[in-house]
């Protein structure tokens, strides 16, 4: 194959257009976009050139009767079903817009540590906690007189 | 031959340069839709795939041979589209010539599992009988020109698949294969002198055609 050069580029041979017509076939709009014009004036200036053309425009039509395969409505059903993992990603993305999905996940992680920090070295405030949410829990359950839960754990009495 | 990577003036189209001394900046038509997508706007998703489904989808048939596994691997691409969007560096690359280049790698990654493939082996020589062309109906041309396709070795049929159906520039193209346009564009001449070897009865029959109509 002849190196593509600038010499080519600037005019068209018809050794260079017989090897455009070999690799892309007879339509411009896949040949080489530096190459289309000088390769366009040569077609229309010479009749060799367009006796290629046809030879090569009658490979491109039977190439351009391969089967095709149509897109079922399953197959797009397929693919879109994966979209709700995008979506939990795609609101946890939305925390802050135009960052990586890294940055607010490490941001929570952050601090729900810090979190685990302060409830572990300040045990008052630990102990405030953790005896609201048990009340809170049995108000929830709607039994204010659970001896028995009390007794289980070894707190109540 | 040449297969060095050689550049030339306006070789770059305008809005993609690649050219030496520049920042390569690209203009991509998808990269507003795959941001969307990012941010798990449902309707780009769709819009995504509207654009570029059909596409990879016959990739894959022409590259695979085979239905089922052409909407697998298509499958495969958009859910590897819908998982990287949050990660899409827009101006880097051109959003399409990078879901070619992951169904391309999907197609192999099935290829090398088929036993009967063979990457790059010299086609062999084709018995093609098909008949009376002028009896054959346009079914089972298309059914001709997909058993040539199939019998190309592997990267001629990726450089055809690529340049003449998905209609990439021979830049993109050369990219997606990660190889020199010369190298690429010496692949399709291979893989188009192939299937004019194979389709010789139905290209006779095409050229009787055209010099039946005084084309």
């Amino acid at each position: 194959m002849t190196r593509i050069s600038e010499k080519a580029v600037m005019t068209m041979t018809n050794e260079r257009f017989k090897e455009l017509l070999d690799a892309y076939g007879a339509n411009p709009a896949r040949w080489p976009e530096a190459e289309r014009e000088a390769a366009l004036a040569l077609a229309k200036s010479s009749d060799e050139a367009r006796r290629l053309l046809d030879e090569a425009a009658a490979l491109d039509r039977l190439i351009d009767l391969a089967e095709t395969t149509p897109v079922t409505p399953e197959l797009q059903a397929r693919i879109l079903a994966a979209l709700p993992e995008l979506r939990r990603g795609g609101v946890i993305a939305s925390l802050m817009p135009g960052r990586p999905a890294w940055i607010p996940i490490t941001a929570l992680a952050a601090s729900l540590a810090l979190g685990l920090g302060v409830g572990t070295f300040i045990p008052a405030l630990a102990g405030i906690g953790e005896q609201q949410a048990q009340d809170a829990a049995l108000v929830a359950l709607g039994d204010l007189d659970a001896g028995g839960l009390w007794d289980e754990t070894g707190e109540g009495s | 031959m040449e297969l060095a990577i050689t550049t030339r003036p306006g070789q770059y189209p305008s809005g993609s340069s690649a050219e030496p001394g520049r920042e390569r900046v690209i203009e991509d038509p998808d990269g507003e839709l795959v941001a969307r997508v990012a941010q798990g706007d449902r309707a780009a998703a769709r819009a995504i795939m509207a654009r570029h489904l059909p596409k990879i989808l016959n990739l894959g048939r022409r590259m695979l041979g085979d239905q089922t596994e052409a909407e697998d691997v298509a499958q495969d691409v958009f859910v590897r589209v819908w998982t990287h969007a949050a990660r899409w560096q827009p101006g880097q690359a051109k959003f399409e010539t990078w879901i070619h280049r992951v169904a391309i790698n999907l197609c192999y990654d099935r290829l090398r599992r088929k036993p009967t493939s063979a990457i790059d082996d010299v086609p062999e020589p084709v018995d093609h009988a098909p008949g009376p062309a002028a009896r054959l109906f346009e079914t089972q041309i298309a059914g001709a020109v997909n058993e040539a396709l199939k019998r190309l070795p592997d990267r001629q049929r990726e450089a055809l698949v690529l340049c003449h159906y998905q209609g990439l520039t021979n830049i993109d193209a050369a990219q997606v294969m990660g190889v020199s346009v010369e190298a690429m564009e010496s692949l399709l001449s291979r893989a188009r002198r192939a299937l004019k070897a194979s389709l010789k009865p139905l290209s006779e029959h095409a050229f009787q055609k055209n010099e039946d109509e005084g084309t």
